[in-house]
């Protein structure tokens, strides 16, 4: 089964209401694929989308959904797997293993029309080709709606296609045009050998595609595994705790099923069915795979504290993504490093406190502005033994003046005087200014968020030096920062 | 000139430092001047690249331009020297040349030894990073200390060092402030080639952009208050400028002396060779040509510039006798000394021509000779001989500044700002080829055009910033003929640098700041089709066994002009344009000076000044023949009474405003330079005055000043015009009396040209001529004569190496080719080369490509071989084949079928961009004639105003300037071509089919009126049964 405009198609399966619209598909800023109706009204793909919108405002923009891509393609292999276990998913295509279905249909073409129909009722416009091998089913499918290829009628039935339907790769194409190959009889009737010679292993393989001698086995795709446990309460359960005693049971089970499978547990999918009606669907993520239930359980107890059910819940299902533990090999010279379950855990409960993106190692950006930088995933030092094993050394440790930043930067009150700063004063630090080094002016950002400021180190009256900074955009003073 | 200022800037680097500085040595004299500066210091890096145009633009506002350049150490450390006299200019350029002599193009890397043996005359100023001791030695008593403040917290520790250092060595310190810029706002343009220079984009630079923007020309008081602390710092600049005197006027320029034999002077010599070939040329030496010559040689001698006719008739004379082909051309043409001395061909006095023109007392410079060379190896035999002549450090090419046009402007600031390839690909081919761009045709519209929203943040810096970058330098690249010599050094007067091309050496001014510093010029340039002529000359006598001299063809040969006014002038020099083409039926030359205007007419200067359709009528007898003023008749006579020419309207200026010949050459040179608008509407002003007192007033008037203004974009001279046109006779006389070696000396010299090969050949054929296609068992790499046919050379075959071509030639010499796997092995050819040759046939008479069984021409024209070819081909190169190489598998038989008639032209146009076969329009023509399509020789039969539609594939496309936005297409069927004009609103509607379809149906109003033709097309649309044709010339 293929499906032809799978970006088009895919949308409009998740949205019914898109089916007949003048639907363009995008990715980034350009078109990548388009309705029958948007292609009437002569948008075509590779368009920008500006490009798309000036000539087509009434046509309706959406982006490429990976998600319904993989949904539509996951009801074919549903689909699939109604009529026979052996199913084989690739790209844009499902292959099914029909050749012991005799007994439930009359013939192959039933079995097609059937594959058609029910791929209809998926909301998807499927071609169906059948045929004894992967590979002339494929370009059976290529060929028409839903085309049958008799057992043993391949080369007849191939001759007449045009050659492109073997999806030769680009350079072997542009050798049959040379040829004045375009068919696939005219393939077919060149010597098998000369192909091969003069085309290498694709050129034997299309050759023996022509003549209907295919052999490419089916691959069927494996069950996905599922680790779900579920469970209903005789009554609703208003607090966190007793449902966090009833997922503890509920994760000890989990982790022992991933145990004999040897997985260990990653993300965890949490729906609680409220009371009286509604759900509460979450995801708890898990930094390191883990089987510790000690470590899931305090993601849990986080997410719920953090944010509680709506209502009492009526009911749990727990699943987890199963995953393969990380191994960390240690070395006989080193100290341990932290545990990865520990470490993942605790970052895991901080980013759940202040959030993501605020938990991490600072890296300094190479930038004018003194405190540019952004955060990077946290990895665990290395940590060098030295020759004296009493002392431990962190690599790069050297003593500077150091300057105590304010997070945010402190708004400040200025006074000047002919241009010289005479005062600053803001949130508990103030004073008259002794001295003052500066202006320093940075400029950063100018082509899209533009930012200029003067940097000054000032000895302020009560004892400190700090920095500060006048942003000259918004003619404010900051005080940056203490020098320690 | 400014009142006293307390400060000079001593570093302020110009566009001419390339990528480091964004603002033009112009700008920057004007913005000194602004700020009420005596003087400052244009230090570009590496060289004195903006030194003329920095010079000159202070001069303007009396400003003292002091040089001076930022150089390279070769510990990579940087120097900065400033020139105190002209000596220490000499030592400066000395420096530079020997620093980049023997290096990599870009490179400079100057040796402490050097600077020793040069430092006299140049005071440096050093960052104490690098050699302060040996510098100390150096320059004792002319070296400071640099220093800076730009508001960097950085920096100023660093200040503190220098302080400290120049207190511990007892050195001046002096301050500046590095200046890249001439005002603030030009810093993020300075960002931006930063960025182009590192490779980067502006995300990613960090600190490689500017901390802040503060290296701007600042004002005395700023810098004053900067460094307060340091007012000696600030003192010591003044001290400098007081100190280095030297400015540009100072070159110390001389031009070489000619080494006269005999211990006579320059002048007897010259005067000698004039007379000698006075007595050559006129037969007799009139009274009229005696004083000719006689004033001429006068005012040579008045001027001094014996010279520089002797340098000029020695390289002549070197082409003479090593049989070049050599034609001096422009203005030298107006002197009968240069007619005299073979420099040029056309006889000034016969012609009438203006001497003026060429050289007068008032101009003050050296006059300009221009020689035209065949192309290719035997002008840059000529150019050897130059540098031989005056060695390696006395003559040199000058460059050729390459600035930022739209599309390259757009296409680096597009990667800069982070936009994506596809959109900054999309944006350049918005912005295309033509040179019309209509009012709507503005940045901001072709970038919403290429789908970029102008609302987007970055997609507004991009139309700033390319607004700011236009026009300014990018590299510097090499003039295509101009050599400038030298009495003793050229190193001395400017730097030289190696060019790209091996053997080349290069100043670092362009040709119009050598102009502006007065150092003379000699241009020596290629001529496609004097490399023609070079080249069909030995042709006809191998082939046909005929001598021709060039110098002597039949004057004015009926088969010649016949072919001149019915248009047939595709291949020939000057009036094979589209233009030209429509003109010639009108005009109808009949003789040599109806070529000398027919050259001259279409031209931006007749066009815009409407002068070609008046002139044409008149010639029909369709206009009366009037003059502005009666005082202007004897000038405009012989053009009908419209100007045509550079020496008409300075003629013009002359009688009917006064004009003295100097003031009227003054006058062409304002037109024709792209520096002096300004200028042109001073001269207006007196060209009125003097016009009103002689009584010339009103309409007249009006008349008058439009016919001199168009010239400002581009008028020719008729000297030039009529050197041109002995070239566009001996072109014609060529082609219409020996078509086949005339075509094969073009096809081997292409790229030139309006024509594609493929057009050159259907011509070819059209004439009778007969061509055979690419065979690897005959061709050479360049086209040949084969029984009065051509053979078409290998290097048609696309992707074909020459070294290849020419080792495939050498092999089958040695011996025939027994197989196509043969010819692979001794030719070296890829398997993408032996697929090429394969399907174009030219594998075609080998070996096994020949089915033995089908020897008959029908056969083998069925492509019967070509397929075969194909087959075997594509074997090679297999691995595990190479046992089997030579041995063909004969069991194997030819599996693959004959290519039909409609495939051979599709893999003839694709594999060399033209076919031998029959043109792909005649397969087509059974279905076009259905329709009712003509063809394009049956236009000329059918009435004007008939509605019709034509067919062709599409050879030219043009959008000319000053064609207000009109678009013209030329087609070509079978039978010849059809010319189409489109409105602008029809081309903007359907420009996509227009500039992108190979073949096109278009129909409309057929314009026939005095033998040319052409249709006013109202719809078009592609020709989608042509399967290939070749590609069309687009351009303005």
């Amino acid at each position: 089964m293929l499906v032809p405009h799978l970006d088009v198609q895919s949308l409009e399966r998740g949205d019914p209401e898109l089916a007949g619209a003048p639907l363009v598909v995008c990715e980034g800023r350009d078109v990548i694929d388009l309705s029958p109706a948007a292609r009437k009204l002569g948008l075509r793909p590779g368009m920008t989308i500006f490009q798309a919108r000036s000539a087509a405002p009434e046509a309706v923009y959406r982006a490429r959904s990976p998600e319904l891509i993989r949904s539509a393609e996951g009801a074919l292999v549903d689909l699939g797997q109604s009529f026979s276990p052996r199913v084989e998913q690739s790209a844009g295509a499902i292959c099914v293993d029909v050749s012991d279905l005799g007994r439930l249909f009359d013939d192959e073409a039933q079995i097609a029309n059937a594959l058609f129909v029910g791929a209809r009722k998926l909301g998807l416009a499927v071609r169906v080709g059948i045929a004894a091998d992967k590979t002339t089913a494929r370009v059976a499918a290529r060929a028409g709606e839903v085309v049958v290829v008799p057992p043993g009628r391949e080369p007849p039935f191939l001759a007449p296609l045009p050659v492109e339907l073997l999806e030769p790769s680009p350079e072997t194409l542009e050798t049959f045009r040379r040829w004045g190959v375009h068919t696939i009889g005219e393939l077919e009737a060149l010597p098998a050998g000369g192909v091969a010679v003069r085309l290498g292993a694709e050129g034997a393989l299309l050759a023996r595609v022509a003549r209907g001698q295919a052999d490419s086995p089916l691959t069927p795709c494996a069950e996905p595994l599922v680790f779900e446990e579920a469970i209903d309460f005789d009554w609703p359960v208003e607090n966190v705790e007793p449902l966090l005693f009833v997922l503890r049971r509920m994760l000890d089970n989990l982790v022992a099923r991933l145990a004999c499978r040897a997985l260990a547990s990653g993300d965890l999918g949490i729906t609680m069915k409220l009371s009286p009606r509604g759900r509460d669907v979450r995801t708890v993520p898990v930094a390191a795979p883990t089987r510790d239930v000690a470590t899931l359980l305090s993601l849990v107890r986080l997410a719920l504290e953090t944010s509680p059910p709506a209502n009492a819940v009526e009911g749990l299902v727990v699943r987890t993504a199963p995953a393969r533990t990380r191994s960390a090999q240690l070395s006989f010279f080193e100290p341990a490093g932290p545990s990865p379950d520990k470490l993942a855990s605790t970052i895991a409960r901080l980013a759940a406190l202040v959030g993501e993106t605020r938990v991490g190692a600072p890296v300094m950006l190479d930038r004018h502005l003194p405190d540019a930088f952004t955060m990077q995933p946290f990895n665990a030092p290395r940590v060098k033994l030295t020759a004296d094993s009493s002392q431990l050394t962190v690599a790069g440790d050297a003593r500077a003046l150091a300057l105590h930043s304010l997070r945010p930067p402190v708004q400040a009150d200025a006074r000047l005087d002919r241009g010289e700063l005479r005062y600053l004063a803001g949130q508990g630090i103030g004073g008259q200014v002794l001295a003052a080094a500066g202006p320093f002016r940075v400029r950063d950002g100018w082509w899209q968020l533009p930012v200029t400021r003067d940097y000054y180190d000032v000895h302020l009256s009560d004892g400190a030096i700090y920095r500060v900074f006048h942003d000259l955009h918004g003619d404010s003073w900051h005080i940056d920062g203490c020098y320690e | 000139m400014a009142g006293y200022c307390d400060y000079v800037e001593l570093r302020a680097a110009s566009a001419f430092s390339f990528l480091r500085a964004s603002s033009l040595p112009e700008d920057l004299a004007d913005r000194a001047a602004e700020l009420g500066y005596n003087a400052m210091a244009l230090v570009d890096r590496d060289g004195v690249y903006g030194a003329p145009r920095f010079h000159g633009r202070a001069r303007k506002h009396g400003l003292h331009a002091m040089v001076g350049s930022d150089l390279t150490l070769e510990d990579g450390g940087r120097l900065m020297v400033l020139v105190q006299n002209q000596g220490g200019y000499k030592n400066l350029c000395r420096v530079v040349t020997n620093a980049k002599a023997g290096r990599p193009k870009g490179e400079t890397s100057v040796t402490l030894d050097d600077l020793e043996r040069h430092a006299s005359g140049l005071i440096a100023v050093s960052d104490g990073k690098s050699a302060l001791d040996r510098l100390s030695g150096i320059f004792p008593g002319a070296l400071y200390l640099e220093i800076g403040r730009h508001h960097d917290a950085e920096e100023e520790r660093r200040n503190r060092a220098t302080v400290a250092l120049a207190r511990q060595r007892q050195l001046p310190l002096v301050a500046t402030n590095d200046v890249r810029y001439a005002k603030a706002s030009g810093v993020d343009l300075c960002d931006v080639l930063a960025c182009i220079r590192e490779k980067t984009n502006l995300d990613d630079a960090g600190t490689l952009l500017s901390a802040n923007a503060e290296r701007h020309l600042k004002s005395a008081a700023e810098m004053r208050m900067l460094f307060r602390d340091l007012p000696d710092a600030v003192d010591n600049t003044l001290e400098i400028a007081a100190r280095c005197g030297f400015t540009l006027e100072d070159l110390g320029y001389q031009f070489p002396i000619y080494p006269v034999p005999d211990g006579g002077s320059e002048m007897s010599y010259l005067t000698h060779l004039v007379h000698e070939g006075a007595r050559r040329r006129y037969r007799p030496i009139t009274p009229r040509v005696a004083a000719q010559i006689e004033r001429e040689l006068g005012l040579i001698a008045k001027l001094d510039l014996a010279g520089y006719f002797l340098i000029v008739w020695d390289i002549v004379d070197y082409c003479n006798r090593r049989g070049l082909l050599v034609q001096g051309r422009g203005s030298a043409a107006n002197s009968s000394v240069c007619y005299a001395l073979g420099i040029t061909a056309v006889d000034p006095i016969g012609m009438e021509l203006l001497f003026e023109r060429f050289l007068s007392e008032e101009r003050g410079e050296w006059p300009d000779i221009d020689l035209d060379l065949p192309s290719g190896d035997r002008r840059e035999e000529v150019i050897q001989y130059v540098y031989k002549k005056y060695g390696a450090r006395g003559c040199a090419m000058t460059a050729n500044c390459i600035t930022y046009r739209p599309r390259s402007a757009v296409r680096e600031i597009g990667k800069v700002l982070g936009l994506t390839g596809t959109e900054i690909d999309r944006l350049s081919k918005r912005i295309g080829p033509y040179e019309f761009q209509a009012r709507d045709d503005t940045l901001a519209e072709q970038l919403t055009g290429s789908g970029l929203s102008l609302d987007d943040g970055r997609v507004k810096q991009l139309l700033r910033l390319a607004g700011q970058m236009m026009g300014l330098p990018r590299h510097l690249g090499q003039h295509s003929g101009g050599m400038v010599m030298c009495a003793g050094r050229l190193d001395e007067v400017v730097p030289l640098e190696p060019a790209s091309m091996p053997g080349r050496v290069v100043v670092q001014w362009d040709k119009d700041d050598c102009a502006d510093m007065g150092i003379i010029k000699i241009d020596l340039l290629g001529l496609g089709m004097m490399a023609v002529l070079a080249d069909a000359v030995p042709l006809v006598r191998a082939h046909e066994g005929i001598e021709i001299d060039l110098a002597h063809l039949p004057p004015d040969d009926p088969k010649t002009y016949a072919m001149i006014q019915k248009a047939d002038t595709v291949g020939v020099f000057q009036i094979e344009s589209r233009a030209q083409m429509a003109t010639l039926p009108r005009m109808r030359p009949e003789r040599f000076y109806d070529l000398v205007v027919e050259v001259a007419i279409i031209r931006p200067g007749p066009i815009v000044g409407q002068m070609v359709h008046p002139y044409l009528k008149r010639r029909a007898g369709r206009e009366a023949v009037t003059y502005a003023h009666p005082s202007l008749r004897p000038i405009l006579q012989r053009t009908l009474g419209v100007p045509l020419f550079q020496e008409q309207l300075m003629r013009v200026a002359m009688v009917a405003a006064g004009f003295s010949g100097g003031q009227a050459e003054e006058l062409r040179r304002a037109m024709g330079s792209k520096r002096s608008q300004e200028r042109m509407r001073a001269l207006e002003a007196e060209l009125r005055s003097g016009m009103a007192k002689n009584g010339i007033v009103g309409k007249a008037q009006d008349d008058i000043v439009l016919g001199i203004k168009s010239f400002a974009l581009y008028g020719f001279p008729e000297s030039h015009s009529a050197s041109f046109a002995l070239l566009v006779y001996a072109s014609c006389y060529l082609k219409a009396h020996h078509p086949a070696a005339f075509y094969t000396a073009l096809l081997n010299n292409w790229p030139m040209g309006f024509y594609h090969p493929a057009t050159l050949i259907t011509d070819a054929r059209r004439r009778g001529v007969k061509l055979r296609p690419i065979d690897v068992t005959r061709s050479g790499w360049l086209c040949t004569i084969e029984e009065g046919a051509i053979r078409i050379g290998l290097r048609y075959a696309a992707g074909l190496r020459q070294a290849c071509g020419e080792q495939l030639v050498r092999a089958r010499d040695e011996r025939a080719f027994a197989s196509v796997a043969d010819v692979a092995r001794r030719s070296g050819a890829s398997p993408a080369e032996m697929t090429t040759l394969a399907s174009i046939g030219a594998l075609n008479a080998v070996g096994d490509a020949k089915d033995d069984a089908a020897k008959d021409d029908a056969a083998k024209e069925g492509g019967l071989t070509r397929r075969r070819a194909l087959w075997q081909t594509a074997a090679l190169g297999r691995s595990g084949n190479e046992l089997f190489g030579g041995v063909s598998d004969r069991r194997e038989g030819m599996p693959l079928d004959d290519m039909t008639l409609k495939e051979r032209l599709t893999a003839d146009f694709q594999g060399t961009g033209m076919t031998t076969g029959p043109h792909p329009i005649s397969l087509v023509r059974p279905l076009l004639t259905a329709r009712g399509i003509v063809r394009a020789a049956d236009l000329a039969t059918l009435p004007d105003g008939t509605r019709v539609e034509t067919a062709g594939t599409v050879v030219v496309r043009q959008r000319p300037g000053t064609a207000k936005g009109f678009f013209f297409i030329t087609l070509e069927d079978e039978t010849g071509f059809s010319n189409a004009i489109i409105t602008p609103q029809r081309f903007a509607t359907d420009r996509t089919v227009l500039t992108t379809a190979a073949a096109l149906v278009i129909g409309g109003t057929l314009q026939n009126q005095d033998g040319v033709v052409s249709v006013k097309a109202d719809h078009f649309a592609a020709l989608r049964e042509i399967g290939a044709a070749a590609p069309s010339h687009d351009f303005h």
